[in-house]
Protein backbone atom coordinates (compact mmCIF):
# COMPACT_ATOMS: atom_id res chain seq x y z
CA UNK A 1 0.00 0.00 0.00
CA UNK A 2 2.75 2.44 1.07
CA UNK A 3 4.71 1.29 -2.32
CA UNK A 4 1.32 1.99 -4.02
CA UNK A 5 1.02 5.65 -2.65
CA UNK A 6 4.91 6.60 -3.41
CA UNK A 7 4.57 5.33 -6.84
CA UNK A 8 0.85 7.96 -7.43
CA UNK A 9 2.77 10.54 -5.48
CA UNK A 10 5.20 10.19 -7.98
CA UNK A 11 2.89 10.43 -11.14
CA UNK A 12 1.57 13.14 -9.80
CA UNK A 13 2.68 16.81 -10.34
CA UNK A 14 1.90 19.91 -8.00
CA UNK A 15 -0.48 20.66 -10.75
CA UNK A 16 -2.45 17.55 -10.74
CA UNK A 17 -3.30 17.96 -7.41
CA UNK A 18 -4.23 21.63 -8.10
CA UNK A 19 -6.73 20.00 -10.18
CA UNK A 20 -7.93 17.58 -8.22
CA UNK A 21 -8.65 20.07 -5.03
CA UNK A 22 -10.28 22.91 -7.65
CA UNK A 23 -12.44 20.01 -8.91
CA UNK A 24 -13.51 19.15 -5.01
CA UNK A 25 -14.13 22.58 -4.73
CA UNK A 26 -16.68 22.99 -7.74
CA UNK A 27 -17.95 19.71 -6.82
CA UNK A 28 -19.06 21.31 -3.08
CA UNK A 29 -20.30 24.62 -4.99
CA UNK A 30 -22.36 22.66 -7.30
CA UNK A 31 -24.13 21.24 -4.83
CA UNK A 32 -26.58 23.35 -3.11
CA UNK A 33 -27.96 23.89 -6.67
CA UNK A 34 -29.00 20.08 -6.54
CA UNK A 35 -31.32 21.13 -3.58
CA UNK A 36 -32.34 24.44 -5.36
CA UNK A 37 -33.95 22.39 -8.25
CA UNK A 38 -35.27 19.35 -6.16
CA UNK A 39 -37.31 21.89 -4.10
CA UNK A 40 -38.07 24.62 -6.78
CA UNK A 41 -39.88 21.83 -8.85
CA UNK A 42 -41.60 20.37 -5.89
CA UNK A 43 -43.18 23.17 -3.93
CA UNK A 44 -46.75 23.33 -6.28
CA UNK A 45 -49.35 21.12 -6.35
CA UNK A 46 -51.57 21.77 -9.02
CA UNK A 47 -55.69 21.07 -8.86
CA UNK A 48 -58.22 21.12 -11.65
CA UNK A 49 -61.65 20.54 -11.87
CA UNK A 50 -62.88 19.09 -15.16
CA UNK A 51 -59.27 20.21 -16.74
CA UNK A 52 -60.02 24.02 -15.88
CA UNK A 53 -57.28 24.72 -13.22
CA UNK A 54 -58.86 26.04 -9.43
CA UNK A 55 -55.71 25.73 -6.95
CA UNK A 56 -52.37 26.26 -7.23
CA UNK A 57 -51.15 25.00 -3.83
CA UNK A 58 -48.22 25.98 -1.62
CA UNK A 59 -46.52 22.98 -0.21
CA UNK A 60 -45.04 24.99 2.14
CA UNK A 61 -47.80 25.64 4.59
CA UNK A 62 -50.19 23.31 6.28
CA UNK A 63 -53.91 23.69 5.54
CA UNK A 64 -56.96 21.75 3.80
CA UNK A 65 -59.02 22.66 0.61
CA UNK A 66 -62.28 22.00 -0.18
CA UNK A 67 -63.24 21.41 -4.39
CA UNK A 68 -66.80 21.25 -5.07
CA UNK A 69 -67.52 18.97 -8.02
CA UNK A 70 -69.98 17.12 -9.83
CA UNK A 71 -70.26 14.23 -7.37
CA UNK A 72 -69.74 16.11 -4.34
CA UNK A 73 -67.17 17.76 -2.29
CA UNK A 74 -63.40 16.85 -2.32
CA UNK A 75 -60.87 17.63 0.69
CA UNK A 76 -57.12 18.24 0.25
CA UNK A 77 -55.27 18.10 2.70
CA UNK A 78 -51.26 19.80 2.88
CA UNK A 79 -49.33 18.75 5.56
CA UNK A 80 -45.13 18.68 5.64
CA UNK A 81 -44.92 19.44 2.16
CA UNK A 82 -47.21 16.60 0.98
CA UNK A 83 -50.82 16.41 -0.54
CA UNK A 84 -53.37 13.86 -0.06
CA UNK A 85 -57.23 13.55 -0.68
CA UNK A 86 -58.45 13.24 2.85
CA UNK A 87 -62.45 12.60 1.83
CA UNK A 88 -63.88 12.65 -1.84
CA UNK A 89 -66.97 10.97 -2.90
CA UNK A 90 -67.06 7.77 -5.02
CA UNK A 91 -67.30 4.00 -4.09
CA UNK A 92 -63.57 3.10 -4.44
CA UNK A 93 -61.91 4.96 -2.50
CA UNK A 94 -58.96 5.14 -4.92
CA UNK A 95 -57.36 8.47 -4.59
CA UNK A 96 -57.42 8.44 -0.73
CA UNK A 97 -56.26 4.55 -1.04
CA UNK A 98 -52.98 6.61 -2.97
CA UNK A 99 -51.70 8.57 -0.09
CA UNK A 100 -49.47 10.95 0.31
CA UNK A 101 -47.52 12.49 -2.59
CA UNK A 102 -44.75 14.93 -2.76
CA UNK A 103 -42.88 14.34 -5.96
CA UNK A 104 -42.75 16.39 -9.47
CA UNK A 105 -44.54 13.66 -12.05
CA UNK A 106 -47.30 12.08 -9.18
CA UNK A 107 -51.12 12.55 -9.49
CA UNK A 108 -54.09 12.05 -7.47
CA UNK A 109 -56.91 11.40 -8.88
CA UNK A 110 -60.58 11.25 -8.24
CA UNK A 111 -62.53 10.14 -10.64
CA UNK A 112 -66.13 10.22 -9.91
CA UNK A 113 -65.56 14.14 -9.18
CA UNK A 114 -63.57 15.19 -11.96
CA UNK A 115 -60.57 16.28 -9.35
CA UNK A 116 -57.01 15.64 -10.13
CA UNK A 117 -54.06 16.84 -8.00
CA UNK A 118 -50.63 17.18 -9.68
CA UNK A 119 -47.14 17.92 -9.11
CA UNK A 120 -45.35 19.85 -11.75
CA UNK A 121 -42.45 18.83 -13.14
CA UNK A 122 -40.07 15.99 -14.67
CA UNK A 123 -39.87 13.14 -12.87
CA UNK A 124 -36.31 12.51 -14.17
CA UNK A 125 -34.28 11.57 -17.10
CA UNK A 126 -36.27 9.77 -20.08
CA UNK A 127 -33.30 9.63 -22.02
CA UNK A 128 -30.21 6.68 -21.36
CA UNK A 129 -27.13 7.73 -22.51
CA UNK A 130 -24.05 5.69 -23.10
CA UNK B 1 4.83 17.42 -22.58
CA UNK B 2 5.30 17.46 -26.69
CA UNK B 3 4.86 14.92 -29.21
CA UNK B 4 7.02 12.10 -29.52
CA UNK B 5 8.86 11.67 -32.49
CA UNK B 6 11.45 9.99 -33.60
CA UNK B 7 12.63 11.04 -37.39
CA UNK B 8 15.43 8.81 -37.32
CA UNK B 9 12.83 5.64 -37.60
CA UNK B 10 13.08 4.35 -40.57
CA UNK B 11 9.99 4.70 -43.16
CA UNK B 12 8.81 6.80 -40.16
CA UNK B 13 5.62 7.98 -42.58
CA UNK B 14 4.67 4.28 -43.01
CA UNK B 15 5.23 3.51 -39.02
CA UNK B 16 3.39 6.71 -38.12
CA UNK B 17 -0.16 5.20 -39.86
CA UNK B 18 0.36 1.96 -38.75
CA UNK B 19 0.69 2.92 -35.23
CA UNK B 20 -2.14 4.80 -35.41
CA UNK B 21 -4.09 2.52 -37.08
CA UNK B 22 -3.72 -0.25 -34.34
CA UNK B 23 -4.37 2.76 -31.45
CA UNK B 24 -7.88 3.25 -33.36
CA UNK B 25 -8.67 0.01 -33.11
CA UNK B 26 -7.67 -0.69 -29.70
CA UNK B 27 -9.77 2.55 -28.90
CA UNK B 28 -12.35 0.84 -30.63
CA UNK B 29 -12.18 -2.40 -29.06
CA UNK B 30 -12.13 -0.33 -25.03
CA UNK B 31 -15.21 1.60 -26.18
CA UNK B 32 -16.71 -1.13 -27.43
CA UNK B 33 -15.90 -3.47 -24.47
CA UNK B 34 -16.58 -0.58 -22.15
CA UNK B 35 -20.39 -0.59 -23.05
CA UNK B 36 -20.60 -4.15 -22.32
CA UNK B 37 -20.34 -3.52 -18.28
CA UNK B 38 -23.43 -3.04 -16.52
CA UNK B 39 -22.62 0.52 -15.24
CA UNK B 40 -20.74 0.95 -11.89
CA UNK B 41 -23.07 3.90 -10.64
CA UNK B 42 -26.77 4.18 -11.51
CA UNK B 43 -25.76 7.89 -13.58
CA UNK B 44 -26.43 7.75 -16.41
CA UNK B 45 -23.40 7.85 -19.15
CA UNK B 46 -21.25 6.75 -15.82
CA UNK B 47 -18.18 5.07 -17.89
CA UNK B 48 -15.19 5.03 -17.15
CA UNK B 49 -13.31 6.26 -20.47
CA UNK B 50 -10.57 4.07 -20.97
CA UNK B 51 -10.55 4.54 -24.53
CA UNK B 52 -9.51 8.03 -23.60
CA UNK B 53 -6.17 6.79 -22.60
CA UNK B 54 -5.60 6.29 -26.45
CA UNK B 55 -6.55 9.48 -27.54
CA UNK B 56 -3.92 11.03 -24.57
CA UNK B 57 -1.07 8.57 -26.28
CA UNK B 58 -2.00 9.45 -29.83
CA UNK B 59 -1.44 13.19 -28.73
CA UNK B 60 1.59 12.26 -27.21
CA UNK B 61 3.41 10.37 -30.15
CA UNK B 62 1.40 11.71 -33.37
CA UNK B 63 0.41 14.72 -32.55
CA UNK B 64 -2.47 16.64 -31.80
CA UNK B 65 -4.46 16.45 -34.90
CA UNK B 66 -4.42 12.87 -34.92
CA UNK B 67 -5.66 12.45 -31.59
CA UNK B 68 -8.43 14.98 -32.01
CA UNK B 69 -9.04 12.33 -35.79
CA UNK B 70 -8.43 9.22 -33.11
CA UNK B 71 -11.40 10.50 -30.95
CA UNK B 72 -14.30 11.30 -33.80
CA UNK B 73 -13.06 8.42 -35.57
CA UNK B 74 -13.49 5.77 -32.26
CA UNK B 75 -16.93 7.10 -31.54
CA UNK B 76 -18.68 6.80 -34.73
CA UNK B 77 -17.22 3.38 -35.33
CA UNK B 78 -17.63 2.36 -31.51
CA UNK B 79 -21.10 3.14 -31.68
CA UNK B 80 -21.47 1.47 -34.93
CA UNK B 81 -19.87 -1.50 -33.94
CA UNK B 82 -21.59 -1.37 -30.57
CA UNK B 83 -25.10 -1.16 -32.73
CA UNK B 84 -25.67 2.25 -30.58
CA UNK B 85 -24.94 4.50 -33.57
CA UNK B 86 -28.46 6.18 -34.27
CA UNK B 87 -29.74 6.30 -30.83
CA UNK B 88 -29.58 9.40 -29.07
CA UNK B 89 -26.91 8.28 -26.93
CA UNK B 90 -24.41 8.18 -29.94
CA UNK B 91 -24.70 12.09 -30.48
CA UNK B 92 -23.80 12.67 -26.74
CA UNK B 93 -20.66 10.51 -26.95
CA UNK B 94 -19.47 12.18 -30.14
CA UNK B 95 -19.59 15.49 -28.94
CA UNK B 96 -18.39 14.14 -25.48
CA UNK B 97 -15.40 12.72 -26.97
CA UNK B 98 -14.56 15.84 -29.55
CA UNK B 99 -14.57 18.56 -26.92
CA UNK B 100 -12.73 16.36 -24.42
CA UNK B 101 -10.00 15.52 -27.14
CA UNK B 102 -9.64 19.19 -27.67
CA UNK B 103 -10.19 20.44 -23.84
CA UNK B 104 -6.91 17.53 -24.10
CA UNK B 105 -5.23 18.84 -26.93
CA UNK B 106 -5.48 22.55 -25.65
CA UNK B 107 -4.24 21.21 -22.05
CA UNK B 108 -1.10 19.46 -23.13
CA UNK B 109 -0.42 22.43 -25.34
CA UNK B 110 -0.57 25.42 -23.04
CA UNK B 111 -0.82 23.66 -19.45
CA UNK B 112 1.42 20.85 -19.10
CA UNK B 113 4.46 22.03 -17.51
CA UNK B 114 2.58 22.62 -14.05
CA UNK B 115 0.07 20.18 -14.76
CA UNK B 116 1.19 16.22 -15.49
CA UNK B 117 -1.13 13.39 -17.88
CA UNK B 118 -3.47 13.07 -14.74
CA UNK B 119 -4.43 16.45 -14.36
CA UNK B 120 -4.75 16.65 -18.31
CA UNK B 121 -6.82 13.68 -18.19
CA UNK B 122 -9.25 14.70 -15.37
CA UNK B 123 -9.76 18.23 -17.35
CA UNK B 124 -10.76 15.90 -20.30
CA UNK B 125 -12.92 13.46 -18.28
CA UNK B 126 -14.91 16.47 -16.75
CA UNK B 127 -15.01 18.00 -20.43
CA UNK B 128 -16.80 14.94 -21.44
CA UNK B 129 -19.03 14.74 -18.81
CA UNK B 130 -20.44 18.22 -18.73
CA UNK B 131 -20.48 18.40 -22.92
CA UNK B 132 -22.83 15.76 -22.31
CA UNK B 133 -25.05 17.55 -20.02
CA UNK B 134 -25.19 20.34 -22.13
CA UNK B 135 -25.74 18.69 -25.50
CA UNK B 136 -28.70 16.09 -22.97
CA UNK B 137 -30.33 19.72 -22.19
CA UNK B 138 -30.35 21.04 -25.63
CA UNK B 139 -31.18 18.38 -27.72
CA UNK B 140 -33.28 16.40 -25.67
CA UNK B 141 -34.77 17.44 -22.53
CA UNK B 142 -35.18 20.80 -21.52
CA UNK B 143 -35.40 20.73 -17.58
CA UNK B 144 -33.18 22.58 -15.36
CA UNK B 145 -33.04 19.78 -13.26
CA UNK B 146 -31.01 17.81 -15.36
CA UNK B 147 -27.85 20.18 -14.03
CA UNK B 148 -28.98 18.21 -11.06
CA UNK B 149 -26.81 15.82 -12.24
CA UNK B 150 -23.35 18.48 -12.17
CA UNK B 151 -22.54 17.58 -8.49
CA UNK B 152 -22.25 13.91 -9.42
CA UNK B 153 -20.74 14.99 -12.93
CA UNK B 154 -17.63 16.14 -11.55
CA UNK B 155 -17.12 14.04 -8.82
CA UNK B 156 -17.31 11.04 -11.85
CA UNK B 157 -15.35 13.01 -14.24
CA UNK B 158 -12.34 13.45 -11.60
CA UNK B 159 -12.24 9.48 -10.57
CA UNK B 160 -12.60 8.54 -14.12
CA UNK B 161 -9.93 11.18 -14.94
CA UNK B 162 -7.68 9.85 -12.28
CA UNK B 163 -7.90 6.52 -12.93
CA UNK B 164 -7.25 6.59 -17.00
CA UNK B 165 -4.80 9.46 -16.46
CA UNK B 166 -2.74 7.09 -13.79
CA UNK B 167 -2.90 4.20 -16.53
CA UNK B 168 -1.43 6.42 -18.74
CA UNK B 169 1.45 7.86 -17.24
CA UNK B 170 2.33 4.51 -16.13
CA UNK B 171 2.61 3.13 -20.02
CA UNK B 172 4.11 5.98 -21.09
CA UNK B 173 7.07 6.04 -18.84
CA UNK B 174 6.94 2.47 -19.54
CA UNK B 175 7.40 2.53 -23.29
CA UNK B 176 10.05 5.74 -23.07
CA UNK B 177 12.00 3.91 -20.84
CA UNK B 178 11.88 0.98 -23.71
CA UNK B 179 11.99 3.12 -26.52
CA UNK B 180 15.23 4.81 -24.85
CA UNK B 181 16.73 1.29 -24.48
CA UNK B 182 16.31 -0.07 -27.48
Amino acid sequence: MRELLRTVSRYLTWGDYLVIALVLLGTAATIPLLHQTAEASGRWAIVRLDGQIVHQLSLAQDYEVTVTGPAGETVIQVQNGRVRVLRSPGAQEICMRQGWIHKPGQVLICLPNHVTIEIPGDSGVDAISR
Amino acid sequence: MTPYTRSTLPEAWLLKRILFAALLALGIVLYVLEGFFPPLVPVPGAKLGLSNILVLFTMLFLGYGAGIFLAIARSILGSFIAGTLFAPGALLSLAGGLVSALVVALALKKLCPPLGLVGVSILGAIAHNVTQLVVAYFLFVQISGLFYYLPFMLVLGLISGLITGLIAVYLFERLRRELELA
